[in-house]
Order: C-alpha cells, then structure tokens, then sequence
C-alpha cells in the first residue's frame, strides 16, 4: 500500500499554489501543517482528483488518481463541506454509500455502524438542516469512512468538534492509521501530535519538513514556529 | 456494485421534493385550471351591450351542437345554414348577433357555418347574404386555400405532392361532430406547453449548480460512481421530472376539459376544429400527438437546463437564458420567405409546444419520404438530448473543485 | 524654495517620531455619521446591476415604443419582475451570503441597511414607473392610471413572492427561488397577454384594482415581517 505523488504543482496565472511536491506514503497517519495559504488544501484536492494538477502525479499502487479504481479506496473529508437540507443524516450516508459504490446491504449496514460510531444514531432520521455544527462534522466524518478507505484524506476535520468528541476523533484516526494511509491537515497541533506518526510542513507551496515525530522530539509547535521562520529568513 | 438505480432515486427525490416543485406545480395547475374555465366567466357583450352570461351562452351553444352531431355537413345541411342565417336582416347599426332573428333561427346552426366560412375563407357578411349554397365548393375551396397556404410557405414539390395525397385520404363529406372539449385542448395547449417548459427550467436550473453552490462537489466528484454514472443519474432525473411534468400538467387539462367540456366523440374529423391541416387524423389522435409532442420539447427542454446548469454552474443564470429563449418567440417570428429558418425556429422546444407548429405542412425529407413535424420532431428531439447530454458529459468529466 | 532643494531636505533629514499620537487621537472628538450619510452611502452598495436594469428598461420604453407599439405594454411589464428581483436581492442580500449574524452587531444594523436599501430601490422604482407609464399609455390610446395597473400587478406580485421566500428560505438558495418567481412571473404575465387578452378588457379592470390592493397589502406585510425578522435571529444554528 503506497500513495505516490511525484513532483505535484499547481501554478493559478502568478501563483504557485504547490510547487514540486514529491511524497511517498505508506500506513500511518501523516498530519500535513501550514499557514493560511501554505497550499494544504490544493495539495489535498489533487491527492483526490477533484483539481486537475498542472504538472505531477499521483498514484496509489500503481492506479492514477483519474481511475475510477483510486476514488474506489479513496474517502474525503473536505474543510468546509455542503449538504443536501432535505435529506435526512440516514439518506446522505446512503445516498454517498451508493455513489462510492457499495451495495445496498452493505451500506445498510456500514451507516448503522457509523451513526453509532459518530453518536448521530438519535438524529439518524431527522433533516441535516436541524443538526448543529459538531453534528455536521461528524456526519462528514463517517460517509469519509463509508467505503473503508485505504486512502483517507481529512482536511480540518476536528473543526467544530467539542474537546470530548476531539479524543474520540483522534482514538479513531489512531485504529485507521494501522490500515490504511490517513493524510490530516489540521491548524490544530496537538491533534498531530497526538496522532501523526509523520510530520508534513508546507510553507509557500513547498514542503519544508517531512519526518516522523515522537513526544522525545520535543514541542512540535515550538518546531513549526521555527521551522516557518527559519524560511522566513531564507 | 452498479448502484444506478439507487443514484437516481436519490438524484430524483433531490429533484422532486423541492418546495419550488410544489408551489410552482399547484401555481401552474391553478393556471391551467383558470384559463379552462375563463369563457365560462362573467358576460358576453357586443358593441358594448350585454348579450347574456358566458356560461349560458357557452351551454346554449353546447345543446345546439348536441343537435346537430352526427349530421353530415353536404349540400342539405350547408343549404338549411345559409337559409337560416339569410333570415338576418341586414342592419349596419347593429352587430347580426344582437338581432333576434340570428337567436332564433341562425344561431342552431352556428357551428356549421363557422366551418362553411373557415373552409371558404370568405368575410361573414358574403356568406350569409351573397354566396349560393354548394358543397362541391366548400370542400374544393379549402383545398384551394391550402393550395395557396403551402405556396407561401415555400413547401417543395414533393411535399405539396405528398400532402395532397394526405388529403386524398380525408372523408369528405364530414361528418359534424361536437367538438368543444377537443377545441379548448387546442387553445389552452400553447399556454400549459410554456408554463411545462417554464417550471422545468425554473426547477432543473440547480441540478448541477446546486452541487457547486452547496458545496457538496468535492464529496461528490472524489466518489467511485461520482463521475459518469452520477452525471448519467442527473440526466436522467432530469428526464424523469420533465416527462413527469408534462403527463401531470397534460392529464390536468384532459381532466378539467372532461369536467366542464365533457367528453367528445374521439373519432370527430381533426379538420372539423382545425381546417388547415392536411393529417387524415381525428381528434382524439391529435390529442394523442400533441401529448407526445408536448412531453418530447418537455424532454429536451429538460436535458438542456441540465447540462447548462453544469456549464454556468449559476443557477440563476440558466432561468436568466431560458426565460429568454421563452420571452423571444412571442415577439421574433421569422417569415416563411425564409423557409429553412422559419422550419427551424417553429420546430425548437418552445415553439413547438404549439399546435399550430405540431400540425405544420413542413415536412422533413428522408430518402424520398416525407415526415410530417410530429413524426420528425421527437426523433430529432431524441438525437438532440443525446448530443447535448454528451456535450455535458464531456464538460461534467473534467469538472474541477477551484480554490473557494 | 524650489521643489529640488525641497527633496533633498526630505531625504537628508528623518522627521522626528510622533510623541503621544494615540492618546492625541484618542482625544479628537470624531462625529459619527448621522442617518442621511448612511443612507447615502448605501447608494453606493447598491449593485450596479439594477441601475443599469432600470436605465435599460426606461431607454427601451423611450426608444423601443416607436417600433413596437402597442405590445410595448407587455414588452416591459415582462421587464417588471426583474426590477423587484434587484430589490429582493439586494434586501435579503445579508442573509443570502449568511452575513446577517455580523451585521445585526453593528451601529447600524442589519435592519437599518434593509430599510435604506429597500427606500433607495423603492424609490427609484416608482420614479420608473412613474416615467414609463405615460409612453405606454400613448401607444395604446389607454389611460395612464389603467396602464399604471397593468405594469404594477406583476411588479407587486414578484415582490410580494420574492419577500416571503426571503423570509422562509436561508442562504443562497433563497436567490435561485426569488430568481425563478420572477421567471415565472414575466413568462407567465406573457402567456396572459398573448393567449386571454379578454382578461385585459375594460370590463375586467375591477379585478386587476382588487389585485393591485391585495398585492400591495401582501408587499407591505411582508416588507414589515422582513425588516422584524432582522432585529434578531429567529434559530441558533
């Protein structure tokens, strides 16, 4: 199980939004950090498909990221998602599970495991215009799980979760991680402390660090701050 | 696992369970009903005085009708009508309806003679005072009116060949029937066919841009089936509440005709309520035709606010350019000198909801054989919605999610 | 002293530091703008669109008329619905692009923008109104108060729609809605014209001054329940 991307740029007209970016990714969870503009949520869409690169590529065990194969193993969390207020938490996980393709059954099955997992079992039948923020989230969180991904890509996803529902989110990125790629970016550090194994830095479109970090490493926030002002100075 | 049929249900009930579907399909059938029941409504007047209410004149006219179905309109009965009306003194100061004579005597025989006069395409007055009764004359004139007709519409040779043929096949004598519910179909048709193509405009304008103004695309697009088949369950959702527009706004008009017209005998000749048509066909096949018709622009009218839904991704630019394309026939009209143009522009969607353009003498040629415009039009329509929806396709496959 | 040697003053000697700027700024007495600013720079908010909607059609009536003629009536009561489209838009503009909640923070808050944008729009649209009536009525031979009816019914009725969908809906969905009632609307005052012109008939002109008073009730309980819908937020979510 490997994530490739090779050489990833996105340029729009005088910005290079991801200049050259070169990963290789296997099991674990990745938490990609950066400021507001770093090109994080750029990288994220073309690691999805959702935004053609202009130069580059990805690949997952050898499928390109346009192959109907790649979106088959592949779930996204986008950073700031829509939904459809007519339909019920139920008929959105459904709905999603039938366009990632999984039969009826199981996607019966696999959203009565979700709603309970992401405490929306109450609410299931209830309209998503009622719901609140945190349960908005949530419910973004479980159709990223629908299909079992082997590639999971979360952009800000413990955005409008309480601190309670934080740990959980965390606790369960932490089991997925041992199976699957899971890529996270978050402006939240002690999330990637807690969970990533691996390090990603962004600065200006560029990756500037990449590495494993453990609680012996230090203070990762302290090594970000330094780690962009160090660039800064470049 | 295919999962098509579970897409589209839930691209149907994203589709149907709006609440711009309700109330613009309440707001429509109120519509259809009103303009059904507007002639049954307050008073007739002529040259400013009061003649009676609309209703009872409409239910008068009926019972004469009534009378006289199932005679044949030949020499006898086109002699007893020019009789009848010929007791109407001639008055300039008042209008022949007014008088009494027309009320007692003419009037019975209103129906037949308002066919005398649209077969011979003579003013009223010369009618009922100058011409001699013959039956010969009423038939052959139609065919010389038509004769002239496709003259000026510039119709070849094989199609004035093929349509007299056509007429070869029309009984004449014809045989009156009561017509008064298939008539109102004809009149009211136009009217429902632009409110049809007007609410599927107004509800399928957000199909596509929906997903981007919501910002539901980027789950959508990164899906397994979020590519092709989900652009194929749009398309044929969007099929599916056009079809089902048109069969409901349709079935409300063939409901409220059999409510306050009641039902008419299907076989009736079309030519008895429309002369200029060549088609051998009766009413009730007309009404078939203009079904099919109304649902095929519904269709295509249908596909093509999807897919421009994709390509503007702005809902309210597609109502912006559909509301046009509906507000420019009703004051562009191209003449028949430009035959090609004047064929095209009859036969696009919003034109054609109108039986005036159904029942057109062009025809479209193929291999020697002459289609008429009911024949052609859904066919052309059916490779229409497949080019555009493969234009679409095209568009849809290369969608991205831009920075926001 | 000439400009060169006032240049090279500049450049060779640095100004001194400001010494106490903020509590000197903290001091000046600034006067807030009254209500007829205010107003006046809500002109500028205004979208550029419904002006030129507005130039457009009294252009289009001024020159138009002498080629269309009579039909003229229905050419720019068709035209109406988009003109109260750009005052419903621009009114519930706040709630549509979900700005409503900062807006109500502010001085002048969320209701009394509504309130100014929809007296300037208001405003202009009679003024328009006003202005293209008697030309129409000219071609038709018609009185201008029966004139005035037969373009003001559609207006009132888009408006009086658009107004309580900006109520009922939130978000940008709310436009779309608005941006099909006026659709239907101009479609549907066309098909009117065109298929029952009987209902056009002077005889029938009692119906359209009972609609016109029904329209303009319903506009103005909605453009009330609106401008109370903004003092607060009816739902936390």
């Amino acid at each position: 199980m490997e994530l490739m991307i090779d050489r990833l740029s996105k340029q729009y007209k005088n910005k290079i939004a991801v200049d050259r970016i070169s990963l290789r990714l296997q099991k674990g969870v990745y938490g990609l950090l950066g400021a507001n503009g770093a090109g994080k949520t750029t990288l994220m869409r073309m690691v999805c498909g959702i935004l053609r690169p202009t130069g580059g590529t990805v690949s997952f065990d050898d499928m390109d990221v346009s192959e109907e194969g790649y979106r088959a193993i592949l779930g996204y969390l986008p950073q700031d998602f829509g939904y459809y207020p007519e339909f019920s938490g139920q008929d959105f996980l459904m709905y999603l599970a039938a366009l990632k393709g999984i039969s009826k059954p199981k996607a019966k099955r696999k959203t009565d495991e979700l709603l309970e997992l992401t405490a929306l079992r109450e609410v299931a039948k209830k309209k998503i215009k009622t719901y609140s923020g945190g349960m908005k989230q949530r419910l973004g969180i479980a159709q990223a799980l629908l299909n079992d991904p082997k590639l999971l890509v979360l952009d800000e996803p413990t955005a409008g979760l309480d601190p309670k529902e934080r740990v959980k989110f965390r606790e369960l990125i932490q089991r997925l991680g041992e199976d699957s790629i899971v890529l996270l970016s978050t402006h939240i550090v002690s999330d990637i402390e807690h969970i990533a194994d691996n390090v990603l830095i962004m600065r200006a479109g560029q990756l500037v660090y990449q590495g494993k970090w453990t609680s012996d490493d230090g203070d990762l926030e302290e090594f970000y701050l330094n780690k962009i002002a160090e660039e800064n100075y470049e | 696992m295919n999962n098509f049929g579970t897409i589209f249900l839930y691209e149907c009930k994203k589709v149907f369970l709006k609440k711009i579907v309700l109330i613009s399909s309440l707001l429509c059938i109120l519509t259809i009903v009103f303009s059904l029941t507007v002639p049954f409504q307050g008073d007739y007047y002529v040259d400013g005085v009061k003649l009676d209410s609309n209703l009872n004149m409409y239910l008068k006219d009926k019972a004469y009708a009534e009378a006289l179905d199932g005679r044949i309109i030949d020499q006898a009965l086109i002699e007893e009508t020019v009789d009848a009306y010929r007791k109407i003194p001639q008055d300039p100061d008042r209008h022949y309806i007014v008088t009494e004579e027309y009320q007692t005597f003419a009037r019975p025989y209103s129906e037949i003679f308002n066919i005398i006069r649209s077969y011979l395409n003579l003013p009223t007055s010369e009618v009922m005072y100058s011409w001699e009764p013959n039956e010969k004359e009423v038939y052959e004139s139609r065919r010389a009116n038509l004769e002239k007709d496709w003259e000026n519409l510039r119709l070849s040779d094989g199609e004035k060949q093929f349509w007299r043929a056509q007429e070869e096949k029309i009984v004449a004598p014809v045989t009156y029937r009561k017509t008064h519910s298939y008539n109102e179909i004809l009149s009211v048709l136009q009217t429902v066919g632009l409110a049809v193509l007007m609410i599927i405009s107004i509800c399928l304008s957000g199909i596509f841009s929906g997903e981007h103004q919501r910002n539901t695309d980027s789950i959508l697009l990164c899906a397994k089936n979020g590519r092709l088949r989900l652009y194929l369950a749009k398309i044929a959702a969007a099929t599916a509440f056009s079809a089902a527009a048109a069969t409901l706004f349709f079935a409300a008009v063939l409901l409220t005709v059999l409510i306050f017209y009641g039902a008419d005998d299907p076989d009736a000749s079309f030519q008895l309520i429309y002369s200029h048509c060549s088609d051998p066909i009766t009413c009730a096949e007309a009404v078939a035709i203009m079904f099919v018709s109304l649902l095929a622009a519904a269709i295509v009218t249908g596909v093509l606010c999807a897919v421009l839904s994709e390509v503007f991704k702005n809902g309210v630019a597609v109502i912006a350019v559909m509301t046009a394309l509906f507000i420019l026939p009703m004051f562009v009209s191209i003449p028949a000198q430009y035959r090609i143009a004047a064929q095209i522009w009859n036969w696009l969607p919003f034109g054609f909801v109108s039986p005036w353009n159904i029942f057109d003498s062009y025809t479209l040629p193929i291999f020697g054989v002459h289609l008429t415009p009911w024949q052609s039009v859904p066919i052309l329509y059916a490779i229409l919605c497949g080019v555009i929806a493969g234009a679409g396709m095209a568009v849809y496959k290369r969608a991205q999610v831009k920075g926001r | 002293m000439n400009k060169k040697l006032r240049r090279a003053l500049k450049d060779s000697f640095a100004a001194p530091l400001p010494v106490g700027k903020k509590a000197f700024l903290r001091g000046v007495r600034e006067l807030p703008i009254g209500n007829f600013e205010f107003i006046r720079t809500q002109i500028a908010y205004i979208r550029k669109w419904v002006w030129a909607l507005s130039g457009t059609i009294f252009a289009f009536t001024v020159i138009g008329s002498e080629w269309i003629g009579r039909d003229m009536l229905w050419c720019i009561s068709a035209f109406m619905p988009l003109l109260a489209l750009g005052i419903i838009t621009e009114c519930g503009r706040a709630e549509a692009y979900k700005m409503a909640e900062l807006e109500m923070s502010t001085r002048f808050s969320i209701k009394s923008a509504v309130l100014a944008r929809l007296g300037i729009t208001g405003c202009a649209s009679l003024i328009l109104i006003c202005a293209v009536t008697p030309f129409i009525a000219m071609q038709r031979s018609a009185d201008i108060f029966r004139t005035g009816v037969y373009i003001l019914c559609p207006y009132l009725l888009t408006a009086y729609s658009g107004f309580l969908a900006v109520r009922k809906i939130h978000g940008k969905e709310s436009l779309y809605f608005c941006a099909g009632i006026a659709a239907a609307v101009s479609v549907l005052n066309m098909i009117l014209s065109q298929e029952l012109s009987c209902l056009y008939i002077a005889g029938n002109f009692i119906w359209w001054s009972a609609a016109l008073t029904v329209l303009c009730v319903g506009t103005a309980i909605q453009c009330y329940k609106m401008i109370k819908q903004t003092e607060e937020l009816t739902w936390s979510l």
